[in-house]
């Protein structure tokens, strides 16, 4: 997360909050939302790349991309595309992905404790 | 992690030297959703990718989901996707998600003030009752669906805390449709913020309907996953109707007993009609006929066909809201599936402000709210009205 160029400060709420002190907890979680609304950049730590898998999983993340982008005009059409505009239904689709996608690379990005 | 995802500008994901745009990421999700017919089944039970899809609907611009954001009670079921290491997190860290110009005035905005001193029963309780409060209604306590194991629990937590700090699994009973209205006819409840009783106990205004007789086993996820398993099941479906009814009140029973099993609902997520249920209905009649068959014959002829059948029922009627719960017969007659902790002598009420009937518990001089039931017969408020035909008053439930 370093800067190549200039040193760089961070808040990071996993560390500057004491985490034992419950007056000190109920404070900051309460002030969390302008925290997160107010950064102007939020950087999230998923963990170290142990088992080389961040690369192919950054690549498979993008292929799913690509094929969204293609399917919805650059997201344009993205929410009527996967909802039912009357009825609010999820919709799923008949048609695989346009090239070939690890999915196993992105099972292990979902994975990161973070996301749950 | 819900609140950086959705308050934040931008986000940016470090993995090892890899870094991608956060946003990606949930899209993504809603795109593997989509397209879940292709992609792997352990990816599909991820539950990180289950989490992501809930990010993903929190974002959506449609002001018909945005509304989520307005009302706790449906953050509720956002909530319960995601893991939680400090369990008040499960109320405390989505506050920020709330649009605040449906918050409350200040004397109920102080029920969901963060104090981690509280204990995490008076967290979830004290929540619960602004979600109450926050609409008017009971729409929130469509998440209490006791089971046994937890309704051994209600010592330290009142029957009617949404228990957001656990985790839901992929086959808890779902949530009934929400299209019913029960309680028409009814006022609107006037003491949800009552606490002159205590703040464990929730005062609840309505009629008692009908008193439960006789229930079948829970419908497991096993049995519903089974042709096998799951005839078994219908017939102690079966069973219990035929010794509640005679011969000619069988006609109107049996097509009670297929709304009832569907909740009645059809595939399209709207409300079902009795043709559409025709396949379901023919099956419960054939069940009968069978053991007269039996009876003549002595041997069992219709088995294969039986199996044949029930899959008819899986493609054609949507039975997954048996699912955790029980299906019963009241005193009166009526048939309803119900909460998996219910049990005979539970009582059927009709509450202001509440879209289904409950099923409560009479302990001590109060209740146990056990859940939310789908009745047959009452759904739109006739339970009210041939209340008020006879003349009857309303009593203050001391739910606790």
């Amino acid at each position: 997360m370093r800067l190549s160029d200039r040193p760089r400060v961070l808040w990071i709420d996993a560390i500057c909050i004491d985490q034992s002190s419950t007056t000190e907890r109920s404070a900051q979680v309460a002030f969390m939302a302008t925290v997160y609304s107010t950064a102007k950049h939020n950087l999230i730590y998923l963990g170290e790349d142990d088992d080389d898998m961040a690369e192919i999983a950054t690549k498979a993340l993008g292929d799913v991309m690509d094929d969204m982008r293609a399917a919805t005009a650059d997201f344009t059409l993205m929410w009527q595309t996967i909802y039912n505009k009357d009825t609010g239904a999820h919709l799923f689709s008949n048609e695989p992905f346009s090239a070939s996608v690890d999915y196993e690379a992105l099972e292990a990005l979902y994975n990161h404790h973070w996301f749950r | 992690m819900l609140q950086e995802a959705v308050l934040a500008s931008s986000n940016t994901c470090y993995w090892g030297a890899y870094t991608f745009d956060l946003l990606d990421t949930v899209r993504a999700a809603g795109w593997l959703t989509y397209k879940y017919r292709f992609i792997l089944d352990s990816l599909n039970d991820c539950v990180g990718l289950h989490c992501a899809l809930e990010m993903f609907n929190i974002i959506l611009p449609d002001s018909r989901f945005a509304s989520r954001r307005g009302y706790l009670s449906s953050m509720f079921v956002t909530i319960q996707q995601f893991e939680k290491t400090e369990p008040k997190d499960s109320i405390y860290a989505i506050l920020g998600l709330l649009d605040k110009d449906t918050s409350l005035e200040s004397s109920h905005a102080e029920l969901l003030k963060v104090d981690y001193a509280k204990t995490l029963s008076s967290v979830l309780r004290d929540a619960t009752r602004y979600s109450l409060c926050q609409r008017g209604d009971l729409d929130a306590l469509s998440q209490i669906l006791h089971r046994s194991d937890v309704i051994a629990d209600c010592q330290s937590f009142p029957t009617w805390a949404i228990r957001a700090d656990l985790q839901r699994g992929a086959w808890d009973a779902s949530y009934l449709p929400s299209y019913f209205d029960a309680s028409g006819g009814l006022e609107a409840p006037s003491l949800l913020d009552d606490i002159s009783l205590g703040a464990e106990v929730l005062l609840l205004q309505g009629i008692v309907v009908d008193e439960i007789s006789q229930t079948t086993a829970p419908c497991l996820e096993s049995i519903s996953h089974s042709y096998e398993e799951f005839h078994e099941w219908l017939i102690s479906v079966r069973d219990i109707v035929l010794c509640h009814c005679d011969v000619t009140s069988q006609e109107e029973l049996f097509p009670a007993t297929a709304f009832a099993l569907v909740a009645g609902r059809g595939w399209d997520g709207g409300r079902t009609q009795s043709c559409k249920l025709q396949v379901l209905l023919d099956y419960l009649k054939s069940l009968t006929l069978n053991e007269n068959d039996q009876d003549v014959d002595g041997v069992t002829i219709t088995k294969c066909s039986d199996l044949a059948n029930m899959k008819r029922i899986f493609d054609t009627s949507r039975t997954d809201y048996c699912i955790d719960r029980r299906f019963f017969v009241t005193g009166s007659g009526r048939v309803g599936i119900g909460p998996r902790c219910m049990q005979p002598e539970d009582i059927v009420v009709v509450l202001r402000g509440g879209k289904w009937p409950f099923i409560l518990r009479k302990k001590g001089d109060g209740y146990w709210l056990l859940g939310a039931a789908y009745v047959h017969g009452i759904m739109d408020g006739e339970a009210v009205q041939s209340h008020k035909a006879l003349g009857g008053s309303e009593e203050v439930f001391h739910v606790r």
